[in-house]
Parts: structure tokens; C-alpha cells; sequence
């Protein structure tokens, strides 16, 4: 991992835009500025982990309760949301 | 075009009902496409169907029938990648889990779809109070406290 000292209103770039921001320290919490394109989505790394985990738990047990029960020949299938065009 | 699912099988649905999510869900960019289908059993319940892999599904429930106390706001950056322009066009929807037979919805990352132009995300809210993993009663009966 590389690792840079910054001071206060200092910052750092990765690639060619996204520019991280020391944007105020006050005891042992810093406060950081983040300027990326707006196609970079930027989550603080636990919520964004936590909600992968949900995902990915929630799927899981979607797929093994299809295991145990498969839609059977015959049974009533679901309806499919539309687009809502503007009239 | 023809969507193979695992839970309602093989169903034909037409190429203007499938949503593309350009950034996929949380933590799982690989799924791009995806139909929401009405559940023919509970009137409430929502699929979240993959339509590539017949096996990613995800249950979820309209928003809205959380009420009143469940606020989602949709960020510029969000707004942009459903290229919305009138708030209308938005639905959302909450993904439920169910853990050791008890139903939880994940409230700190709704499924926001631009229902005119038929695009997804999944965004994460900044409200601190909204868990992953909050209890609902039932599909269709969500509780939340009133505290």
C-alpha cells in the first residue's frame, strides 16, 4: 500500500480526476473532500460491504428455496412490470 | 425475448421491460439486466430477476409500503446514472432477506428504476438510521418502529 503524509487543505490524485481532499483533522477523525466523475460511485467502505453481503445473502437463499421447490408445469406465472411511457 | 428463471421457469417478455442497470447492484456489477416480476402469489412481493443468470433473484417490496417514515433520497450523482428528470419516474423498491425464517429488508440500499427510460440502481443511502437488515413481519406487513 503506498502511504503519503498530508497536511490540512492538501490532497492527493488518483488518475487523471478523482482528487481526495484533507478537508479538516480534529483529533483522530479526518474529514476528506472527494471530486471523482460521477460514473465512480464512493461509499464508505463498510456500508458498501455490508449492503455486497445482503445481496449476495439475500440471493443465496432465493436460489436454494428454488431448489427446493421449483416451479412446477402449469403453475401461474408472474407479471411483468411495464415501462411507464410519458403521454 | 426469452428470460430463463429458476423460480417461475422460462417466461417471454418484451425487450422494452428489461432494465438495465449500468453499474449492476451493490457489490455485484456483473448483473446488468434485470425485469421486475409481480409475484402471482402475493400481491406485494416483487422478483428482481436477473436476465442472464436464471438463478439471481432477489424478493423485494415496493417502497412505498413501507409508509410515511421511510423517506429515500436520490443524490445528483444517482439522478444522473437513471438519467431522471421528473421524480415521478422513479419506484423503488426494498430488497428483502430472510434469515433463519424471519424476513428482513435492507433498508440503507434501495433498487431505484426510472420506470420511463427502464434504468436501475441500487443506491446507499446516508441516513445512518436505515439498517440492512431490518425486521418485517411479513411480506406485504413491514413494521417499522415507530421509536
Amino acid at each position: 500500500m503506498l502511504v503519503l503524509s498530508r497536511q490540512l487543505d492538501e490532497s492527493i490524485m488518483i488518475g487523471d480526476d478523482i482528487v481526495i481532499t484533507v478537508v479538516d483533522i480534529r483529533g483522530d477523525k479526518v474529514r476528506l473532500g472527494i471530486a471523482a466523475p460521477t460514473k465512480i460511485p464512493v461509499h464508505r467502505q463498510e456500508v458498501y460491504e455490508l449492503i455486497q453481503r445482503e445481496n449476495m445473502q439475500a440471493a443465496f437463499v432465493e436460489a436454494q428455496q428454488g431448489d427446493a421447490a421449483p416451479a412446477p408445469a402449469g403453475a401461474p406465472k408472474p407479471a411483468v412490470l411495464k415501462p411507464k411511457k410519458k403521454s | 425475448m426469452l428470460i430463463r428463471t429458476h423460480r417461475f421457469g422460462d417466461l417471454d417478455v418484451a425487450e422494452e421491460s428489461v432494465i438495465h442497470f449500468p453499474e449492476g447492484l451493490v457489490g455485484l456489477s456483473q448483473f446488468k439486466r434485470f425485469v421486475l416480476l409481480e409475484d402471482p402469489e402475493s400481491p406485494d412481493l416483487i422478483w428482481l430477476q436477473s436476465a442472464d443468470e436464471p438463478r439471481f433473484v432477489l424478493a423485494t417490496i415496493r417502497a412505498s409500503k413501507l409508509g410515511q417514515m421511510y423517506a429515500v433520497e436520490i443524490q445528483d450523482e444517482d439522478r444522473k446514472t437513471l438519467n431522471l428528470k421528473d421524480p415521478e419516474e422513479a419506484e423503488a423498491f426494498v430488497v428483502l432477506n430472510r434469515v433463519e425464517g424471519k424476513f428482513y429488508a435492507n433498508l440503507r440500499g434501495p433498487v431505484i428504476v426510472n420506470i420511463a427510460e427502464m434504468l436501475g440502481k441500487q443506491i446507499v443511502l446516508t441516513n445512518p438510521a436505515y439498517g440492512v437488515r431490518h425486521p418485517v413481519d411479513a411480506v406485504g406487513q413491514p413494521h417499522l418502529a415507530t421509536s
